[in-house]
């Protein structure tokens, strides 16, 4: 149970990209377990990756779902009869909750058109920045 | 991996043998009619519970299926290589990482387990939140997440494979396996019971139908799917019970009318959340603040959280180790007001039917707030309502799904089985293997509502196993002298004195524990003790790992995972990790000061 590479992982504080370029094909797996042969693997398969590039906003999902819910949800509570609105402790729970998540919905559609999610190559996460701030309230 | 490693299980819908339908009773009537009560138990979810849905609820609920459907469709291209499906690509921002965190947890089974807790035991529910969630998160992100995401493990059980031995790597993820199956599965009946008596679907209907739709998102879009789908839940499961907990309070009279009624008829403890917890005084939690911080706040949480792949799994598909370390910091924050959505309802529900979780009721704690959807809600809403429910049921089984078919993809198939394949291969096996698990957790689903006994001590045999987990990892990380096979033999030792403490001491009244949950805090210490003095032991009578191996595995050392640079903004004041991690920790301390006197 000790067949393990004695291979010295980073020491030399190398580029770990740089192992992916050199010999073969570093994304085939092998049976290796050591550190640094997972560094290579992994790192091998990041740049290669086409979820950044190619994975849609969930804000623009979580936006149009919202205003979608919203607008039904308002509509109830516009319509609503007494009888609905005696049910819910003479309050209209469905306008409040309709109008708050059509809010939200502009929110999310409101962020994504202000802060695109950059081209994937120059990954800033600016943002991260509105929705961190708003999650530390 | 939801419910049961850090929550006894309050959530039990596989303990009540369904007995036949009682509606004679109207369980309003709070004089407590006194009916024909079946000695094995009421009904598990009464038949008074049927929603008066109509087809604005039904549209609503028809629409999140299709943008369910949407995503994994959408999702798909995004998935080129194994590390796309299994973990996005290691590249979601963090407040998307973040929210799919919590969201993995928000699962179900606890939001109504966690209403139950509260109509049950009261304010101590906070305990599940403020000290048995936050400081495990906080510590995962700020302690652990540079080992985990700078060592480019893709699991929790290959970090243990680096660390120690193919021993414990096995054995960590063939329980693990098989634990999330197990549990996919228990979820999946919990929504078939909840969905039969809300909505009047057949059991089988709705295990098929949401089965279908899980299978469906994850085998087309993988990782990105389901954290995306969790994201969506988190924000509609908000939607939810935010307006019950509205509603409910304003039906008792607000904050101050019931905590008045409550404190008169449970007593002044029911409302606080260390009242009646001193060493040798009586409470209704059987369990004080030495056992609450120590077996809840430090072993139960810190296992689950911190070694839950289920969970940590979300982290590790951040795009950097700034955005994965704050992964669990940003999802601190939800997780510390959400205690108040499901605690509120539990307490309203207390409140309107007194007798609740009595043989003088046919509500069940469990029922509470499907009670109050059924009482409160108008239609809208009520849609609104229904779709978070089955949303959190979904995505509790996903993220257990999601989970298994990267552990045994990664771990058991291309480590031990079909070695060296093009990288193509295994995303191929990681979709067989999709299907051939919620088929596995479809088939557990139906066990469970034949062998309910069995799934039950499974559940709390499998809840066992994290405590060893969280051991080995905490003794591996900061020391470096442990050696490889102290890993494997903490894990078998932690987790046989966890059982042989529940099962043979508890259960056969060897030692005395007032409750369940009393007796699992005490499991769960007593598996984290001999662990590691097992671990001690055998290290000193076996070989170290080789210091070159140890690069980036143990605290002091540094891989070169670790050395990439953040990027741009990442330094910006409001992401520094620290005081993210220490505002959460903090103002999880302030909620305690109102309840605590």
């Amino acid at each position: 149970m000790s067949d393990h590479h004695s291979a010295s992982p980073s020491g030399s504080g190398s580029d770990p990209h740089s192992g992916s370029s050199s010999g073969g094909d570093p994304a085939r797996r092998s049976a290796h377990y050591s550190d640094k042969e997972l560094q290579e693997e992994v790192s091998a398969l990041e740049t290669k990756s086409a979820t950044a590039a190619r994975l849609f906003d969930i804000r623009r999902l979580i936006g149009g779902l919202f205003v979608v819910y919203g607008v039904i949800v308002t509509i109830a509570g516009i319509t609503a009869s007494d009888a609905d609105i005696d049910r819910a402790e003479g309050l209209n729970i469905n306008l409040w909750t309709g109008l708050s998540m059509l809010a939200l919905g502009l929110f999310f559609l409101v962020w994504l058109k202000l802060r695109p999610i950059a081209p994937p190559l120059l990954p800033p996460d600016a943002t991260d920045a509105v929705q961190e701030r708003q999650q530390g309230d | 991996m939801q419910t049961p490693t850090h929550l006894p299980a309050p959530f039990t819908p596989h303990l009540t043998p369904p007995t036949g339908p009682t509606d004679a009773i109207s369980p309003m009537d709070p004089t407590g009619a006194i009916g024909p009560t079946d000695p094995a138990g009421p009904l598990h979810l009464a038949a008074e519970l049927r929603l008066p849905t109509n087809w604005l609820d039904y549209l609503i609920l028809g629409i999140y299926f299709v943008v369910v459907l949407g995503i994994g469709f959408a999702a798909r291209r995004s998935v080129k290589t194994s590390l796309d499906f299994f973990l996005s690509g290691r590249s979601l921002p963090a407040w998307v990482t973040g929210l799919a965190f919590v969201a993995a947890n928000l699962g179900a089974t606890e939001i109504l387990g966690m209403a139950a807790n509260s109509a049950q035991y009261g304010v101590y529910t906070t305990h599940w939140y403020w000290i048995g969630a936050i400081p495990a998160m906080v510590f995962l992100g700020l302690v652990m997440m540079p080992f985990y995401y700078g060592s480019k493990v893709r699991s929790v059980p290959e970090f243990l494979l680096l660390r120690f031995d193919k021993a414990a790597h096995l054995l960590s993820s063939i329980l693990f396996a098989c634990a999330a199956i197990l549990i996919a599965g228990v979820n999946l009946y919990a929504l078939a019971i909840v969905v039969e008596a809300l909505l009047g679907w057949p059991q089988w209907v709705a295990i098929v139908v949401a089965g279908f739709f899980v299978l469906a998102y994850i085998t087309l879009g993988g990782l990105s799917s389901a954290i995306y789908n969790e994201v969506l839940q988190f924000f509609v499961i908000l939607a939810a019970l935010i307006p019950i907990t509205v509603l409910g309070l304003r039906s008792v009279g607000g904050w101050d009318g019931l905590s008045d009624s409550l404190t008169k008829s449970h007593g002044a403890d029911f409302m606080t959340s260390w009242g009646g917890t001193g060493i040798g005084s009586d409470n209704p939690l059987g369990a004080n603040w030495l056992t609450i911080v120590l077996g809840l706040g430090f072993v139960l949480s810190f296992g689950y959280w911190t070694t839950n792949f289920a969970e940590v799994q979300r982290a590790l598909s951040a795009k950097n180790l700034s955005a994965a370390q704050r992964t669990p910091l940003i999802a601190a924050y939800p997780k510390i007001f959400i205690v108040f959505l499901v605690m509120i309802p539990g307490l309203v529900a207390a409140v309107l039917v007194p007798q609740i979780g009595t043989p003088e009721s046919d509500l069940q704690y469990n029922d509470a707030i499907p009670y109050l959807m059924s009482q409160l809600l108008p239609n809208g809403v009520l849609g609104i309502a229904v779709t978070g429910l089955l949303a959190a049921f979904m995505a509790g089984m996903a993220a257990n799904i999601s989970s298994f078919n990267t552990v045994f993809t990664t771990d058991i198939w291309a480590r031990y089985v079909v070695k060296g394949r093009e990288d193509g291969y295994y995303v191929g096996f990681g979709r067989l293997i999709t299907v051939v698990g919620v088929m596995a957790s479809i088939g557990t689903a139906f066990l469970a509502s034949s062998f309910s006994n069995i799934m039950s001590y499974l559940q709390t045999l499998f809840s066992f196993f994290n405590v060893p987990m969280f051991v080995v990892f905490i003794i591996g990380m900061f020391w470096k002298r442990a050696s490889m096979k102290s890993g494997f033999w903490g894990l078998i030792a932690g987790t046989t004195a966890a059982m042989v403490n529940y099962f043979v001491l508890y259960k056969q009244g060897i030692v005395g524990i007032p409750t369940d949950q009393g007796a699992n805090f005490v499991s769960a210490i007593a598996g984290f003790v001999a662990g590691a003095v097992v671990m001690v032991v055998v290290t000193l009578f076996t070989a170290p790992k080789p210091a070159e191996d140890l690069q980036g595995l143990v605290y002091g050392t540094t891989s070169p995972g670790m050395a990439e640079p953040p990027a741009a903004g990442d330094d910006a004041w409001y992401r520094k990790p620290a005081l993210l991690g220490w505002g959460a920790v903090i103002l999880a301390a302030l909620c305690y000061i109102p309840f605590s006197f």
